[in-house]
């Protein structure tokens, strides 16, 4: 092959290359390649979410630490495929505090479903009703003392009430009763028939006084003291609740005596145990003794119920639990939530239970898959995420795209009014390498961020570098007076060490991004490390084959190459080598 | 180009030493990647539902949860809501207390549409995350530049016969590095006014930024370190280092001016119409390879020449 022709075959080499490139870089890409091609875009663009996980680990052995994240990052891997995101990626990193799970979703759209089943530990609790708690002495001792006040204060008012009025009652009833129900109506309880109150208070309404009296003595009962004025009384039949003469009254019938009366109040404090504020205490049984759940019907009603079958110790402790709790309720809770709570007939050995429910089959189902799923191995905790929606995303990649093509053009102007002919050649070297890198974008492939797009733009930037030392270097060997084709030649070769040094540099630098960045930043020293790397390539193979190509036929005059004119007769010069 | 030498180094030394002095005073703010902290874009339909002060107030007077100080912004478009990290269920939580807040103004303002939130960012990042995302910073910083100088060095380790004078090489990677410590402490400079007047906060990829002046800038620096050694080796016989030293910078002026124009081209186009995500990714990146440019002409020779003469 004679050197001309080699040029030709190598010229049209490039024009094959540009050609692929612009096929791959064309939206939907060639048919023949069995494989979609398209723009991987990150999460920060296509929407989606970044989870970063911290594990607890205190409960681990150090031995054991790296075995059990891997087993937790699997479970979530495990759950993360059931959500069906495409290209999600699950990965630990240990860090100086401790290991770090993380989980990225792009194109996820309900995050929120997506964080739940992540770090879904069903919890599965027993309950035992809870006993009531015995005051302390100290508790006795300030009620006590409360009490004793009231009665005081109890006794003062029915003083001075005396023989007060109906009126006066009430008035005092209003201004000091404590049983809200009445104190408004001025302590009226209306008529009620004998039975309704607590017998202490029944005995001074119905038997201890008459119509319009005060009952001279303040009255006891559960609730505190009372001051109790009898305001009128009646019979009434209750068939038809007609007011009946009290003649006709008789054991059993239906004729009863109706009293309204007044009362004041003044509360006491209970001196019983207290009622306890949850009304379910903790067993030790909980879903860490579980062997296995599964679905299974019943026998009576035919509606889908769960079994559980504990393990050896959860038998034992399930045993212990029925057997002190006979006629008592255990209850079953699920997530904090009460799911079932029967009563117990008998102790119950063998270690199985069911938890019987409303539940539809699916629910059933989902139950037990949970249950089995169980809780992670470690407990986690999301430290940083990342949230991003996809139409964010969708007017980013356009605004960077039209940025893209705006500065490609500013720079294809620029070579081309500066360097002219040998503009022209690093334009289209440069049209070149975007075809190309967005082909290995698109085949390799590479995920594509905000910074991404933003690294591989200003590689447009920094591609023609190359090709401005190149330039500069030739246009000097042209003034020093070399032919065209010599000055193509140590153009290349002595602009070489400089074009070297300054792309390693970038190179360091990208290497470190990949090597230290966060995920984002990292895509931006992927991208920035290819485009130096292509660029290094179309830059300097590209440019000087179609430079060559160009010279050997004539390549115009000194203008066209950015000096006065040649020195020597590049033509003849050229058709001798 | 040497006789003006002071002036060059007044120049710098008074930007450096601004920078220094702005960011004691005024500080870096930092972002949430670096400080720990929630950030929220959502925005509110109808519009009308909430202006920025009452999300503050919705959120700055919620008890449960609590929530602190709460930053909006109005974008045009929507909001942006920096709090402290939260929980996933804190989350919600914030989500819900903006739209019931949305949903009383709408009624009391009459509005007959419903009020929907859409939430279209949520970060939220821990504050041991942060420290450690800070300290990693420094780290890259750290290896960048000793890659650089060590690659320098390498690069330029025939020099030193040529002088025949020990660690010469040496001398081009620290006044590389120099220059690269002018070029980004500058930059920083800008950034702590920015941020100080105009609230522009330091994210993960403005250390991108950085690091990328760092790789970039010293490509001018090397080239016409690269022909002061060229020129060293043709001119042996030349004693006089001024003149080998001007020339140099004279032969690679236009190419270390068009290189940085052809970038400063793109990031102009990133600038003006990549959109708010990058611009100031862009910014930074602007200022850090200008200055850059700068020092590798005006500062990085002259220094190499003083530092060579004087031994």
């Amino acid at each position: 092959m004679t050197p001309s022709h080699k040029i030709r075959f190598q010229a049209l080499l490039v024009l094959a290359l540009g050609m692929f490139g612009a096929l791959f870089t064309y939206p939907k890409g060639p048919d023949w390649i069995r494989k979609e091609v398209k723009l991987h875009l990150g999460l920060d663009l296509a929407g989606g979410a970044h989870l970063e996980y911290e594990t607890d680990l205190s409960k681990i052995e150090t031995q054991d630490r790296s075995s059990a994240v891997e087993a937790t990052r699997n479970v979530i891997e495990e759950r993360v495929n059931a959500l069906g995101v495409g290209e999600a990626l699950v990965q630990t990193n240990k860090t100086k505090e401790g290991y770090r799970i993380i989980v990225e979703l792009p194109g996820v759209t309900d995050i929120k479903q997506a964080i739940e089943r992540i770090g879904d530990t069903p919890v599965l609790e027993f309950k035992e009703e809870a006993e009531p708690i015995p005051l302390t002495e100290e508790e006795k001792f300030s009620r006590a003392q409360f009490n004793k006040e009231q009665k005081v204060k109890a006794e003062n008012l029915l003083k001075e009430l005396g023989s007060a009025t109906d009126e006066k009652f009430a008035e005092k009833a209003r201004e000091f009763s404590e049983d809200l129900g009445s104190q408004e109506k001025g302590g009226d309880l209306d008529f009620v028939e004998k039975g309704v109150f607590v017998p202490e208070f029944d005995t001074v309404l119905f038997e201890k006084t008459k119509d319009n009296e005060i009952y001279g003595e303040v009255v006891e009962t559960p609730f505190g003291y009372h001051l109790i004025r009898r305001i009128e009384s009646h019979c009434k039949n209750k068939k038809d609740n007609a007011i009946a003469p009290c003649g006709d009254k008789k054991e059993g019938g239906d004729i009863v005596e109706e009293v309204r009366g007044r009362h004041i109040l003044f509360r006491t404090q209970s001196l019983d145990p207290k009622q306890p504020l949850e009304q379910w205490k903790n067993t030790q049984l909980s879903g860490e003794y579980l062997k296995r759940a599964g679905v299974q019907f019943d026998q009576n009603t035919g509606f889908p119920i769960v079994s559980l079958e504990f393990n050896t110790d959860g038998a034992r402790l399930f045993e212990e639990i029925t057997a002190r709790n006979v006629d008592k309720m255990v209850a079953i809770f699920l997530d904090g939530n009460v799911i079932s709570a029967p009563r117990v007939q008998q102790k119950i050995t063998g270690g199985s239970a069911v938890i019987t429910g409303t539940f539809t089959l699916p629910e059933a189902q989902e139950l037990a898959k949970r249950l089995n799923a169980g809780a992670l191995p470690l407990p986690i905790s999301i430290v940083s995420q990342y949230q991003v929606g996809a139409t964010l995303g969708a007017s980013a990649v356009e605004q960077s795209f039209l940025a893209g093509i705006i500065g490609m053009i500013l720079v294809v102007i620029f070579m081309i009014t500066f360097y002219r002919l040998p503009g022209i050649i690093a334009s289209v070297s440069l049209l070149i390498y975007t075809l190309i890198i967005i082909t290995l974008f698109k085949l390799i492939p590479i995920v594509l961020s905000l910074s991404g797009i933003a690294g591989f733009i200003m590689s447009i930037g920094m591609a023609v570098d190359t090709n401005v030392l190149i330039f500069e270097r030739m246009k000097e060997e042209l003034r020093a007076g070399k032919t065209l084709h010599a000055a193509i030649d140590e153009g290349f070769s002595r602009a070489w060490s400089s074009i070297r040094d300054s792309n390693i540099s970038t190179l360091i630098t990208a290497f470190v991004l990949i090597l230290l960045g966060e995920s984002l930043v990292k895509g931006f020293g992927i991208t920035l490390s290819i485009g130096v790397l292509i660029s290094m390539f179309t830059a300097i193979t590209v440019s000087k084959v179609l430079l060559k190509f160009i010279a050997r036929r004539g390549g115009g005059g000194g203008w066209a190459w950015g000096i006065e004119k040649f020195k020597v007769q590049n033509l003849s010069a050229d058709r001798q080598d | 180009m040497l006789k003006f030498r002071i002036i060059y180094y007044i120049f710098s030394s008074a930007l450096v030493l601004g920078s220094i002095v702005v960011l004691i005073l005024f500080g870096l703010n930092l972002g949430i990647d670096f400080a720990g902290g929630a950030l929220f874009e959502i925005t509110i339909t109808p519009k009308e539902a909430g202006n920025a002060a009452d999300i503050e107030r919705w959120l700055e007077t919620a008890t449960e949860p609590k929530i602190g100080e709460a930053r909006v912004q109005d974008t045009g478009t929507g909001f942006l809501i920096r709090l402290r990290a939260l929980s996933e269920k804190e989350h919600g939580d914030v989500i819900a207390l903006i739209q019931n807040g949305a949903q009383v103004y709408a009624k009391t303002a009459g509005l007959k549409e419903s009020v929907k939130i859409t939430e279209q960012r949520f970060e939220s990042v821990g504050p041991t995350i942060g420290k450690e995302l800070q300290s990693k910073a420094f780290l890259q910083l750290a290896l960048v530049l000793s890659g650089i100088m060590f690659y320098v060095a390498w690069a330029f380790r025939h020099v030193g016969k040529v002088r025949s004078q020990k660690g010469f090489a040496w001398k081009f990677a620290t006044v590389a590095i120099i220059a690269l410590i002018h070029d980004v402490s500058i930059t920083i400079g800008v950034f702590a006014v920015l941020g100080k007047f105009f609230d522009v906060e330091i994210d993960s990829s403005f250390i991108a930024a950085i690091l990328l002046v760092l790789g970039y800038s010293v490509n001018d620096t090397i080239v016409v370190f690269d022909r002061i050694r060229e020129n060293l080796i043709r001119h042996r016989f030349e004693n006089d280092l001024a003149i080998i030293v001007n020339k140099s910078v004279a032969d690679t002026m236009v190419r270390s001016l068009n290189t940085s124009l052809t970038i400063l081209l793109v990031l102009f186009a990133l600038l003006f119409f990549g959109g708010g995500a990058t611009f100031y990714f862009s910014l930074a990146l602007t200022i850090g390879i200008s200055v850059g440019t700068y020092s590798s002409i005006f500062l990085a020779s002259p220094l190499l020449y003083d530092w060579e003469r004087k031994k």
